[in-house]
């Protein structure tokens, strides 16, 4: 438990220049805007994301007794993650 | 699978791609493990792809509330699904709330104060170049598995000064006054076209 949280604090981001232009097209196209507390939330959401890929494919290297993260082990995890999403 | 077409997507794409990257190396010196370049494209992939997504649920929510800004409610209608995220997001929105309101009002002061106060005991805590603090309770839960992510060893995570220098000095942005969101600079004019 404590571990996630570890995980969570303190860690770069995407900037948020980049998720607003990023999402700018698909926003156009449907004719809404977004402000800039909701583009740092959405960053936010993004970098979860991010970690959570990250930490479960790392998890499953380490029980395979890998410290390298391969593809295979991020297949595995991967359908999960997005139900999980 | 389409290719990025424009220049522009280029851009941004090579942009998630590299700070998919930063939280991957991140990641992977608290946990002890190394990512390949394979695993780190594909994550930025899954990430873009998530990301169109949410954009057009965004809008679409905004749309529904019959706004043309897509809100703070309308990104927490997205993670309603996963109850720990759900739990994460909405502390965020609170804090991201609260440093807005505090960066504008600032003509009366007990009032302030009393927002400030709540956030202050977790700021002191953290490095003054990172503002990414962990307001949650226990720590985020995602899924039935994560609980095991716990028993990881928890690595020396690298000094952030270290980290922002190395960031400022490979993607060319200003290393202005340390922020958590960087300045991410797209320049559009001068990108050379790749014909």
């Amino acid at each position: 438990m404590s571990g996630d949280s570890d995980l969570l604090r303190d860690g770069f981001s995407f900037p948020t220049k980049l998720i607003s232009a990023a999402i700018q097209r698909s926003l156009d196209g449907h004719g809404v805007k977004i402000n800039a507390t909701s583009t740092k939330l959405l960053a936010e959401v993004c970098r979860v994301v991010t970690i959570e890929a990250a930490a479960r494919s790392a998890r499953e290297a380490l029980q395979e007794g890998e410290r390298q993260v391969q593809l295979q082990h991020l297949e595995k995890i991967l359908a999960q993650l997005l139900l999980d999403l | 699978m389409n290719h990025t077409m424009t220049v522009e997507e280029k851009v941004i794409s090579e942009a998630m791609h590299y700070a998919v990257g930063q939280i991957c190396q991140e990641v992977g010196e608290k946990i002890g493990v190394k990512f390949t370049p394979e695993v780190m494209a594909t994550i930025a992939n899954i990430v873009s792809t998530q990301l169109d997504v949410y954009a057009d649920d965004l809008a679409s929510f905004a749309r529904h509330a019959r706004r043309t800004i897509v809100s703070t409610e309308d990104v927490q209608l997205i993670v309603r699904r996963n109850p720990s995220l759900k739990a994460h997001i909405e502390d965020k929105a609170v804090e991201y709330g609260l440093h807005q309101t505090s960066e504008k009002g600032l003509k009366k002061k007990k009032p302030m104060q009393a927002k400030i106060s709540v956030c202050s005991p977790v700021r002191e805590a953290e490095d003054e170049n990172s503002d990414q603090t962990d307001v949650g309770t226990g720590g985020l839960k995602i899924g039935q598995d994560s609980a095991a992510v716990g028993t990881m060893p928890n690595e020396i995570t690298v000094p952030p000064k270290d980290a922002e220098a190395a960031r400022v000095k490979a993607t060319g942005a200003k290393a202005g006054p340390s922020t958590v969101w960087p300045d991410f600079q797209l320049d559009f004019d001068n990108i050379e076209t790749i014909d």
